[in-house]
């Protein structure tokens, strides 16, 4: 009896030494940015664009855009739960999966753009190809290749369901495991390269440096390109997709609540007990922090050389973190919240496979946005600032096919909105003299311009067109500029009302048409955001009573009733 | 052995976190009026039963149950009694837990432990479900403990049969228990180990939500458990509504095409009286279907409310903390900046019992001075913070040295700013559109200036004032002392005089 007491004393000995130690930690905390709250449990990793905007599912079953300071742009309602990260293509279209077997493609204002459905069961997270192909595996066994308009290019079926999400090596093979514990290699065209049987479940294969897949199977195992089974590091218990650092060493926490560091040699370099189970990949920071939830609802912080540096608390089981260049770190928690920490430790880290899916926009494909620097880019670059207004609308009708789904560009979106803000504001900002004349004046270029950025529908393409607004002379190309902004909709900071406002101000009651377009994109954009700016009221009691058209008038009308509905128009 | 006692209490007491704190009874029994918060028993126990030995109890009372089919009691301490009557419509029928005279359960947590328990072992549920139905239980019996009235608009007159005003639901006082509690499980006759066996809408009536809305966290994880549940519950009926869907329309299609047929041919009656039977039957499972999608449409709109109440309240907790914050930012005395102590600690008092003193920053953990501001007689206990540093009154040298405004840097404390006109050095200090007010010394004579924020005295006023003297700011106006007495009337910009109120 004794000595059972004395054992009993010991170990709550050690757990209030724990305890202790945990406590100081979490005094050290870094700082929270903000939460973000949604309906449901946030089971998947948050991606993030160029612009810094965070997109993540959740159970609530909506898809959500977030601002770099934490206010909601937008939510996309899917019907059934999500059952992938969201995936930001090229052109800036978001796709997630759904357990219903559905893969909605979104445009950046979180409209739909096409809906892709499996019928195979839950779609797992999908990697994308350098032509823009969508490889979407799914639980049912199936693997499809998609355009990047969503059409089926070709599918292959395992032998049994899918497990992992889908990778992509140099050479453009695709890697996934199944339920049935193997690992598959495809080519891009969709035939079988290899398939190999692993000693355990499979996860997610992460590619190194030199090409060859380190995957989670019965602790972390390394394959060749070419299927050979090259080392395996056994660990005892259910392990987590592993994430490798620039040096080549591989991260992975397990289910027996140890967090290790393993070489690319297969040797462990350490290894941390941390006291909580850990089952979802970790992320390795600019300075090789190393950042990992564990389902104890803590977000650990471990320094390259195995010691905990501070610890984050949740409510409930922290998932997956990303972190972005700008030094943020964004998680999901099952407490229904998206947590946003700045960091002092950088952005992700240089490495091969620094975080879970590879990327923040989660291609998951080896070199991802790095590739991205193409010819393609080039030409349309040097078609757009060209002195020629044909080769200028060369690379808008290039643009427009890219963005209808026609004909895939592999350019980025940050590229896009840097040729359409430079043609939609050629010869207002970007001006070239000769002889004291603006020699490179494109009116048509720039409503064209206008009219594509409205298709693109990104947070850049909605600033560009607000600079047209405010800068452009030309009542055509404004009229049009509103028009776009107005197909985009979401006006989450008041800064388009604000500007249609005061360009209404300016407007004489010659310029009807722009009027008219501007009043309706103050229509849209109330249906979509409800009654904000008071100010507008009076600016548009003086246009309903004013000297216009009765086609103007009338919409005035109608943009109040938007504005405010029944009483408070009233007031 | 007592001495080994005593150690596991040091260290338990070592393990607790820092802000935990002990029950307080007084202050409990202060908000019973308002607020569900169930006293337990807080002394010492003969006998401890392990957690899963009570759990076994609602086992028990499930297999008690089961044996009788109506009621069953064990150990003569808990009873259940199984109130369900498929002639009565639209009301509940329950499972009734009783804690009997006999009964020594004396904590909530064994109450639910028992109910958890018998709802694993009578419908089905899991551990964790059973948990939560659990917790919502023992809130819901609380929340309408003895009201009747509510009961009989609710359950069915069966149910309604075996409870009493003095013993319906769960008193909130262990000592009330024993005898006098019988909690109401509400029930929807299903099958055995579906989720919707107990109806959680009923466990999550507004009533209970506000209770535990109530809590300090608001009781927001386990409603946001309750929500999930809920959804899975949804799903369930879901596939089950669209499997019956996909069902029926086979059924419909077979029956069109066997009606086509009957017309084209020379039917026999009895073959066109089934027809019509089958279409009554076909058209019967239809209208009940047509009502489980509405239930299904009903629950997810019930879903969708709870979710935006949680979203609201935890983001009213953001909303809190930012206020928190803020008030935090204004507090001039002692306050904990960036983690650190700011503590002023008495240097010297002078004869006639004016103190001057040191500013220090103390880490908290581990409880040692960082730093020592280099500006050693700050005359009086006050600081302020202003401007996101510190500002004070020093003496240049020494406490018999003039007086000056000096500011500090918040982090290093060091001096980085002092005004060139000496001040009183226990002058009362006052801030208005960042310019400070404060009484000036000028050889023996006392004025009120103001300075801006780099302690350039820009404004001094003619008429002299009381050195000691309080002020306040009023619209344009600033009220202080003359030193006979009376109450000057200053303009708060050039500090001219705009009036004077005799004593």
């Amino acid at each position: 009896m004794r000595s059972v007491v004395y054992r009993i004393i010991i170990v709550l000995f050690f757990l209030s030494l724990f305890t202790a130690k945990l406590n100081a930690l979490k005094e050290n905390l870094s700082d929270l940015s903000w939460r973000f709250v949604t309906g449901g449990k946030i089971l998947y990793k948050p991606a993030v664009d160029h612009r810094g905007i965070i997109y993540f599912a959740s159970d609530d079953r909506h898809l959500y855009a977030v601002l770099p300071e934490g206010r909601e742009k937008w939510s996309f309602a899917l019907r059934s739960k999500p059952s992938s990260s969201p995936v930001i293509s090229y052109s800036g279209t978001i796709y997630i999966g759904c357990v219903s077997g559905k893969f909605y493609a979104v445009a950046p204002n979180g409209s739909l753009r096409w809906c892709f459905d499996s019928g195979s069961g839950a779609c797992l997270n999908p990697a994308l190809g350098r032509d823009g192909t969508i490889y979407l595996p799914t639980s049912g066994g199936t693997l499809y290749a998609l355009d990047f308009a969503g059409n089926e290019k070709w599918r292959f079926k395992a032998r049994a369901g899918i497990s992992s999400s889908a990778s992509i090596g140099p050479g453009g093979s695709i890697y996934f495991s199944s339920t049935d514990r193997r690992l598959y290699a495809l080519n891009p065209s969709g035939e079988k390269k290899w398939e190999a049987r692993m000693s355990g479940s499979v996860g997610t294969p992460a590619v190194g440096l030199d090409g060859n897949l380190y995957v989670n199977s019965s602790g972390i195992q390394a394959i060749s390109p070419n299927g050979k089974h090259l080392w395996h590091y056994s660990i005892p218990a259910r392990t987590a997709d592993p994430v490798i650092q620039s040096d080549g060493i591989i991260i992975a926490g397990a289910q027996n609540a140890r967090l290790y560091a393993i070489s690319s040699r297969g040797k462990k370099i350490w290894d941390l007990y941390i006291g909580e189970a850990m089952q979802s990949p970790a992320a390795v920071a600019e300075d090789n922090s190393i950042f990992v939830g564990t389902e104890n609802n803590h977000l650990y912080v471990v320094t390259p050389d195995g010691r905990v540096q501070w610890v984050f608390s949740a409510k409930r089981t922290v998932r997956i973190p990303t972190i972005t260049e700008d030094g943020s770190l964004y998680f999901g928690s099952d407490d229904w919240i998206l947590y946003a920490l700045k960091l002092k430790a950088g952005g992700p880290d240089d490495g091969p496979w620094p975080i879970y899916l590879h990327d923040t926009q989660h291609t998951s494909r080896f070199n991802g946005l790095k590739d991205l620097c193409s010819p393609a880019a080039m030409i349309l670059k040097e078609l757009a600032y060209s002195n020629s207004i044909d080769l200028k609308f060369a690379a808008l009708s290039d643009i427009e096919q890219y963005i209808e789904g026609r004909k895939f560009l592999a350019v980025h979106v940050q590229s896009l909105e840097e040729i359409l803000a430079f043609l939609a504001l050629e010869g207002v900002t970007y001006r070239v003299y000769e002889q004291g004349t603006v020699i490179n004046n494109y009116p048509q270029v720039r409503l064209r311009s206008c009219e594509i950025l409205g298709s693109l529908a990104t947070e850049g393409a909605w600033n560009i067109l607000l600079d047209v607004i405010h800068n452009d002379s030309d009542s055509m190309v404004k009229t049009t500029a509103v028009g776009a902004l107005a197909r985009i909709g979401a006006d989450v900071n008041g800064r388009a009302v604000k500007t249609i406002l005061f360009e209404l101000e300016k407007s004489s009651a010659g310029q009807q048409q722009f009027i008219f377009a501007a009043l309706t994109a103050l229509e849209r954009i109330a249906e979509k955001e409800g009654f904000r700016d008071p100010s507008l009221i009076p600016h548009l009691v003086r246009i309903t009573q004013g000297n216009y058209s009765k086609r103007i008038r009338e919409q005035a009308l109608r943009v109040l009733h938007a504005l405010a509905p029944g009483k408070e128009l009233e007031k | 052995m007592t001495k080994a006692l005593f150690m596991i209490f040091l260290v338990l007491i070592n393990a607790l976190p820092a802000g935990a704190l002990e029950v307080d009874i007084d202050e409990l029994k202060k908000t019973m009026d308002r607020e569900i918060v169930f006293i337990n028993y807080q002394g010492r126990h003969d006998k401890i039963e392990t957690a899963v030995e009570i759990k076994d109890i609602g086992r028990l009372l499930a297999t008690a149950l089961e044996r009788d089919g109506s009621k069953g009691q064990i150990f003569l301490k808990y009873s259940i009694i199984r109130a369900v009557d498929p002639t009565e419509e639209g009301k509940f029928d329950a499972d009734i837990i009783s804690i009997d005279p006999e009964a020594k359960v004396d904590h909530i947590d064994n109450v639910r432990r028992i109910t958890a328990g018998y709802l694993e072992a009578a419908h089905g549920y899991s551990e964790a479900d059973a948990r939560l139905l659990a917790k919502f239980a023992t809130i819901y019996n609380a929340v309408f403990r003895g009201d009747l009235g509510y009961f009989s608009e609710n359950y069915k007159a069966l149910v309604l049969s075996h409870i009493n005003e003095q013993n319906a639901g769960i008193s909130t006082r262990y000592f009330e228990w024993p005898g006098a509690t019988r909690m109401l499980i509400p029930l929807s006759v299903e099958e055995k180990g579906k989720l919707s066996a107990l109806i959680t809408s009923e466990l999550t009536e507004e009533k209970v939500i506000e209770e535990m809305r109530k809590q300090e966290d608001m009781g927001l994880e386990d409603r946001k458990e309750m929500v999930e549940f809920k959804d899975r519950e949804v799903e369930e009926k879901e596939e089950e509504a669209e499997s019956e869907r996909k069902r029926l329309e086979d059924e419909r299609a077979k029956l069109e095409e066997k009606k086509e047929e009957l017309k084209k041919g020379e039917a026999i009656s009895e073959e066109r009286k089934a027809l019509v039977e089958k279409e009554r039957e076909l058209e019967r499972e239809e209208r009940e279907l047509e009502k489980k999608e509405e239930d299904i449409r009903k629950k997810e709109e019930e879903i969708a409310r709870e979710r935006t109440g949680i979203i609201e309240d935890e983001r009213s907790k953001d909303r809190d903390a930012e206020l928190v914050a803020e008030e935090r930012k204004e507090a001039v005395m002692a306050a904990i900046f960036a983690d650190k102590l700011y503590y002023m600690k008495v240097r010297e008092r002078d004869a006639e019992g004016y103190t001057t003193s040191t500013l220090s920053i103390i880490d908290p953990v581990p409880e040692t001075i960082m730093i020592t501001s280099p500006v050693s007689h700050i005359s009086g206990r006050n600081y302020y913070f202003y401007k996101e540093l510190i500002l004070v009154i020093a003496h240049e040298r020494k406490a018999s040295s003039p007086a000056h405004l000096v500011l500090l840097h918040p982090h290093t404390l060091e001096e980085i700013g002092r005004s060139g006109d000496a001040v009183y050095p226990r002058s009362f200090l006052s801030f208005q559109s960042g310019y400070i007010y404060a009484v000036v010394e000028n050889r023996g004579a006392f004025h009120l200036g103001r300075f801006d924020e780099a302690l350039k005295l820009n404004a001094r006023s003619e008429d002299m004032v009381d050195e000691d003297s309080a002020f306040a700011l009023f619209g344009e106006k600033l009220y202080i002392n003359s030193p006979d007495g009376d109450i000057l009337i200053l303009d708060d910009m050039d500090l001219s005089r705009r009036g004077l109120i005799k004593q």
